[in-house]
């Protein structure tokens, strides 16, 4: 709920004990930095990269598609406003790319990678990592 | 001795609506106002009427379409706080400014697709839109008592889903704080603590415990203004916390945790 954003926070159990998942973006090969970013911009590119890669991964799908096919009560024209029209949401990496400082102009391959991290030994460690979307993008 | 109450009422006011600039003025700097968003063509709301009823009428959309629009915004949410800094008793520029706020935060949740973001930059300005002092001095009460309750369920919900149960269960929460700084190899003091945190489950497991004795504790304003300093104190510390050891930091809602000293104030010199 916008109202109560800290309600239920940390109050549930993760599903995956000592492991965690993060994403990340290479750009030809050379992984994009956010971290060192002031807070709130690394918060927005950990985060929106974080719901982006799993919109791709499902399929261009998200909850609010889903909560709607089953809520029909809505009127057409106010539901599609409430989910990011799939040809323009394909355009997020090079907004992303813009917006994270990358201005280098030309074709670049760009992969949203998928990684898990173990912590079972109290460090981490990269137990798995896989390439989840590779698309060749223009910078102009 | 009206004016004198009033003078120092507006006094303390004015703080508050200053913190509130200075948050505004680090969030829009650090990239994610308006106008920094222009163009991004995803977004992800959760199912929430308030989000809905902004998406659902374009108007975030509308405003990350333009350029333009968005700088007007951002730049318009910092004039009228300074305004509203000079003239708080100015409600017409409180309404205009809280509906700005209102949208920055309905538009930051939905594109930075982050539902853990802070109300409390807009609730805080819920006193401000009043002209009467007797509704405006109702309104200071009633987002007391809000923010109050706030913290109060969280505490409270960590209780009713048995999060303390498992003396694990902060350790593994905090494999994921840092995640894309272990990733990127960018280590520090918190990173380090951190570890710590994960290496020693018990150690975690107090923090915890702390952490929602503060969020418990909230319940004491509800009898009493006595404590509202400290509650105010402990609420600073425990988002201190949360930035060291969890990376969330409190920048948006500080004001809102603020208005416990204003209260304290009030009691002292207006009330």
């Amino acid at each position: 709920m916008v109202l109560f954003p800290y309600n239920a926070m940390f109050s549930v159990q993760p599903a995956a004990a000592w492991h965690t998942d993060t994403y990340a973006i290479k750009l030809d090969d050379s992984i994009i930095h956010i971290t060192a970013f002031p807070y709130w911009k690394k918060d927005f590119l950990e985060m929106s990269l974080r719901n982006y890669a799993l919109y791709r991964q499902q399929g261009q799908v998200l909850y609010m598609h889903q909560y709607l096919a089953a809520n029909s009560w809505l009127p057409k024209e106010i539901s599609n406003k409430l989910v990011p029209q799939k040809k323009e949401a394909i355009k997020w990496p090079g907004w992303y790319l813009h917006y994270a400082g990358y201005k280098s102009r030309g074709e670049h391959r760009l992969d949203i990678i998928h990684y898990r991290l173990n912590f079972e030994q109290g460090k981490p460690t990269i137990e798995d990592s896989s390439v989840i979307l590779t698309q060749q993008i223009n910078i102009r | 001795m009206r004016p004198l109450n009033n003078s120092i009422t507006l006094t303390a006011q004015r703080r508050i609506l200053l913190i509130l600039f200075l948050e505004c003025c680090i969030i829009l700097y650090s990239g994610v106002g308006f106008a920094s968003l222009y163009g991004n063509p995803f977004f992800s709301i959760g199912v929430d009427p308030f989000s809905w009823l902004l998406f659902g009428a374009g108007i975030p959309q509308t405003i990350i379409a333009h350029h333009w629009l968005g700088s007007l915004l951002s730049l318009s949410i910092i004039l009228l706080l300074i305004l509203l800094i000079i003239f708080p008793r100015q409600y017409i520029i409180a309404i205009i400014l809280f509906i700005l706020l209102f949208c920055l935060y309905i538009t930051l949740t939905g594109y930075l697709t982050h539902r853990n973001f802070q109300s409390g930059m807009f609730l805080v300005l819920v006193p401000f839109l009043f002209d009467k002092n007797n509704s405006r001095k109702f309104a200071w009460e009633a987002i007391r008592y809000f923010l109050l309750f706030f913290y109060i369920s969280s505490g409270l919900l960590k209780l009713w889903n048995h999060s303390f149960d498992d003396i694990t269960h902060f350790s593994q929460h905090l494999t994921s704080q840092f995640a894309p700084y272990y990733v990127e190899g960018n280590l520090g003091f918190r990173t380090s603590i951190n570890l710590y945190l994960i290496q020693h489950p018990a150690v975690a497991y107090g923090l915890m415990i702390g952490a929602t004795v503060i969020e418990l504790s909230m319940l004491v304003g509800f009898f009493t203004r006595r404590w509202d300093k400290w509650l105010a104190i402990a609420l600073l510390v425990f988002h201190l916390a949360n930035w060291c050891v969890m990376d969330i930091a409190p920048i948006g809602h500080l004001a809102f945790i603020c208005i416990l000293f204003l209260q304290y104030e009030n009691r002292r010199w207006a009330y």
